[in-house]
């Protein structure tokens, strides 16, 4: 059982770090907007269009 | 009926010749009679709609039509609706406030547009780049109404950008981010902090109480529970002291205001669940709750958030002025002319306002007589004639002749801009209302108090040892989770539900107030009529109205356009073949011209009296009828004769009555507060059976913010916008209907999207459904709350059990208020009252 107390932490400093992923996440913007991706979603992209917009 | 792509909507109405209202392609608004083509397909209600169309065909865009939902808002019209070619945007002064440079070539820019309001138009505008080469990226933004820009400064200007929006049908203002935004946005980015915080923190916590529990059925190290045990009590911990410490700082609060507020039990439950189970931890000994504690937190404070998200955001105080006022100003320097922008605009200069303009700052006029339409200030629906040494506000319109004006306030500090500004402070000053689960937490504190004590007492007599850990049990499976997130569901689903049938509700207690009927303040212009001049009354033989149509068709003066309006329902045929020539228009109130031979003379009694016609008994007691009516008589005359008459007025809307009786059933007490003529309100509120103390015309903006302070009890106003908007911010609920701008939900606190006074019932019913709703969820989790409070005096709760009992009766809570009741769905309003459907009706005349 002794390894629990490995485990433990780890999972914790796991855990953390997703935690502090979100945050900043959240910190840099990406939550601002949240209706409009989805309804990005459903659009059906054009690829040809894509890359035409990409070699601009 | 014409095939449509996209959403049936053919209105029936019984006055139109077909029982059908051709809809533009484009936007759906109704097509005007005289433009319909009958040897096309496609039909527009106007050039901007059919240029966007040829252009989003041109490009093969169709799929727009397909995106656009079936609920469609025409697109609003705004002070910079008329100008087509944005020069301003490449103005200095314009770049250094509103874009940044991004790149060597690249720029940046964001643009509020206002016709933002479904997936249709973020498809169509972030395909911007395929319309206009040199724009890198456009990215809209639904929830703020913006669209940002990148553009290569090289490759294109910015005002063809603007041009190429406006084509499209979105015309770009430029997007002021206020501070109101800026603290909105942080306040936001700290819930969902918190929110993820709070979740890492409960879903290790539960992981550990799971391993818990299974070590009671299959046995456990001591030292393995005791690590467990301790980290559960950090984790709980940090979540009290972290994301839940907002609900101990909340209670602590409103005790020292003596309120009585939800937090407190809340704080209760989290404070002695978490003090006992430091204790017991520390002790070795008894039970940890901290699975359910941080489980509390992090549900509450997603209910919190919910409840945060609905405040739609105030526009910036600039923002609104921008779809007031227009974004530039014609000055005239050493005798020339010139368009330069708004900001540029300094007291003491001299501008040219020509015919169709808007008015850009409050202004004195120091040459030239027009007509103005001064609707902004003081609601009348009929122009003015105004001249040199009156003074000119910042929106009005100005009809006829060109003007020169000396600038005397601009911007923020215009009439306008400072009935802004007294909106944001009277929004401040708005007293909170004691919600009903806030009512409701004073006596579910003691209740709970008395039980633990009650409970604790009891199992000492009963000499049992773990007689505090039944009270402990007790104190916090009594904690109301589910009736701290009964209120933001039930409110967050109605106004979703609303919102989607064209009910923008802002604010949380906004339909609370509805449910308890006050006193209702409509607005007349525009929410009771039509808001709109109209051909009410005649006099006379009918035979010469097609070619006092044909004549007035050639003016933009209201008048006009009601004769040509009326003229052509009831023969549209002849007005389109009639010319009329040598039309000559007077600044006194009339215009000439001559159709078929013969000469004719249309105006008001003073023109026609300055060309020596002659009124004889007849006419003249039909003119003091249309006085006494508060309707204006417009006179035609064949060679000095009068031979026919009109009276024109703004017709009351045909579901005013009905609605307002409705209301009255509610329980509230109507009233009128308009800024047009005394007579006028007087009739109409005699016709609606408005007792006349509660019928006040002749009434500045400042005037009506003044009445609805002066009113006790629930105050609720209705009015339809630009010269409402104080007294919408002042009210207890301030309601806008549609015929105004889109702009009033700044002020208002909700916006319906529909025209007419029936909705407003429409909204009561939901508000009052809603709050059963939310009292119904109430009763669930008290019953629930009943049922682990008798188990936890029993003795028979444990951890285990705790955690079960709590999700189980929030889903029960969301479940009741997700079945619960609010607005009518479309299916139920369709099948109901096919009567309804008349109220959508253009103006008529019987």
């Amino acid at each position: 059982m002794s390894v629990l107390y490995v485990a433990f932490p780890v999972a914790l400093a796991l855990g953390g770090a997703a935690v502090v992923a979100c945050l900043w996440a959240i910190r840099s913007g990406q939550y601002e907007d949240i209706e409009t991706p989805a309804i990005r979603v459903l659009f059906d992209e054009n690829v040809v269009a894509k890359d035409r917009l990409r070699s601009k | 009926m014409i095939r449509r792509f996209g959403s049936n909507s053919t209105v029936a109405t019984a006055n139109t010749p077909n029982s059908e209202i051709t809809s533009c392609w484009h936007c759906s608004n109704p097509v005007p009679a005289s433009l319909i083509n009958s040897e096309s397909e496609t039909q527009f209600c106007c050039n901007g709609c059919q240029t966007a169309y040829q252009l989003i065909h041109d490009m093969k865009m169709e799929d727009y039509y397909r995106w656009r939902d079936g609920n469609r808002l025409p697109l609003p019209e705004s002070a910079n609706g008329g100008e087509t070619d944005f020069t301003e945007f490449d103005a200095d002064e314009f770049q250094k406030l509103h874009v940044k440079e991004v790149g060597a070539q690249l720029s940046h820019v964001t643009f509020f547009v206002e016709a933002l309001h479904c997936r249709a138009c973020v498809w169509l505008l972030e395909k911007l780049p395929q319309f206009e080469s040199g724009v890198i990226e456009s990215r809209v933004n639904l929830g703020k109404g913006t669209l940002d820009v990148i553009w290569n400064r090289e490759k294109v200007q910015l005002s063809k950008i603007g041009q190429k929006l406006a084509q499209l049908g979105y015309i770009p203002q430029p997007y002021r981010a206020g501070e109101q935004e800026q603290r909105h946005r942080i306040e936001q980015r700290k819930r969902l902090s918190q929110i993820a915080f709070a979740a890492f923190l409960t879903g290790n916590t539960m992981l550990i109480a799971v391993a818990i529990y299974a070590g009671w059925f299959s046995g456990m190290e001591a030292t393995v529970l005791t690590l467990f045990n301790w980290t559960s009590a950090v984790l709980g911990l940090a979540s009290m002291l972290g994301p839940g410490r907002v609900f101990f700082v909340t209670a602590w609060k409103s005790m020292l205001a003596r309120t009585p507020n939800m937090d407190q039990p809340i704080a209760l439950g989290l404070g002695f669940g978490t003090v006992v189970g430091v204790i017991n931890t520390i002790r070795g000994v008894g039970e940890i709750y901290f699975d359910s504690l941080t489980m509390l937190v992090f549900l509450l404070l997603v209910g919190r958030w919910l409840q945060f998200n609905q405040q739609k955001r105030a526009h910036d105080v600039l923002q609104l002025l921008h779809q007031i006022v227009p974004n530039k100003a014609k000055r005239i320097e050493s005798g020339v002319s010139k368009s330069v922008p708004i900001e540029a605009l300094r007291v003491g200069d001299e501008i040219e306002i020509v015919a169709g303009a808007a008015v850009p700052a409050d202004c004195v006029i120091i040459d030239g007589t027009s007509q103005v339409d001064r609707a902004l200030v003081t609601g009348e629906s009929q122009p003015v004639s105004m001249s040199i040494g009156e003074s000119l506000a910042a929106g009005m319109i100005n009809i006829s002749a060109r003007l020169i004006a000396r600038v005397e306030a601009v911007g923020e500090e215009s009439r306008i801009g400072r009935i802004i500004q007294q909106i944001e402070a009277a929004t401040l000053r708005k007293t909170p209302l004691t919600q009903f689960a806030d009512r409701i937490a004073a006596r579910f504190v003691v209740a709970v108090i008395v039980l633990a004590i009650g409970t604790f007492l009891f199992w000492t007599w009963r000499a049992s040892p773990t007689a505090l850990d039944h009270a402990i049990a007790l104190v916090v499976v009594a904690c109301p989770c589910a009736l701290g997130l009964a209120t933001p569901l039930a409110l967050a689903i109605s106004i979703a539900r609303g919102a989607r049938l064209g009910f923008l509700i802002k604010g949380n207690d906004t339909l609370e107030r509805l449910a308890t009927p006050g006193t209702l303040w409509l607005d007349k212009t525009g929410t009771l009529t039509f808001g709109k001049l109209s051909v009410v009354d005649e006099w006379g033989d009918r035979e010469i109205l097609s070619s006092v149509a044909a004549i007035e068709k050639q003016s933009t003066h209201p008048v006009a356009k009601a004769i040509v309006a009326y003229a052509e329902r009831q023969n549209q045929k002849t007005v389109s073949n009639l010319l009329a020539e040598k039309v000559t228009q007077s600044v006194r109130g009339g215009i000439r011209g001559e159709v078929e031979g013969r000469s004719i003379s249309v105006g008001s009694a003073t023109y026609l009296d300055s060309i020596g016609v002659v009124f004889d008994r007849d006419i003249q007691s039909w003119k003091e009828f249309c006085f006494q009516q508060g309707k204006s008589p417009v006179f035609c005359a064949v060679e000095g004769e009068i031979v026919y008459a009109v009276a024109l007025g703004d017709q009351l809307r045909p579901d005013a009555k009905p609605a307002i009786r409705n209301l009255e059933a509610l329980g509230w007490k109507i009233g009128i507060l308009s800024g047009d003529e005394q007579s006028i309100v007087s009739s109409v509120a005699k016709e609606l059976g408005i007792p006349s103390e509660r019928a006040i015309g002749r009434l500045s903006p400042e005037e009506k913010l003044h009445y609805i302070e002066q009113t006790s009890g629930n105050v609720v106003m209705v009015g339809d916008g630009l010269n409402d908007i104080a007294a919408l911010s002042a009210a207890d609920v301030g309601i806008s209907v549609k015929g105004g701008a889109e702009l009033s939900l700044a002020s208002a606190d909700i916006h319906v999207a529909h025209e007419g006074v029936f909705r407003i019932v429409e909204l009561m019913g939901a508000a009052k459904r809603t709050l059963s709703t939310i009292r119904r969820s109430f009763r669930v989790s008290l019953t629930y709350n009943i049922i682990a409070v008798s188990l936890a005096a029993a003795g028979l709760i444990n951890p285990l059990i705790a955690a079960l009992l709590m999700p189980i009766s929030s889903l029960t809570v969301l479940y009741v208020c997700w079945s619960g009741k609010s607005f009518e769905s479309r299916s139920n309003r369709l099948a109901s009252s096919d009567s309804k459907e008349k109220f959508t009706a253009q103006p008529a005349v019987d």
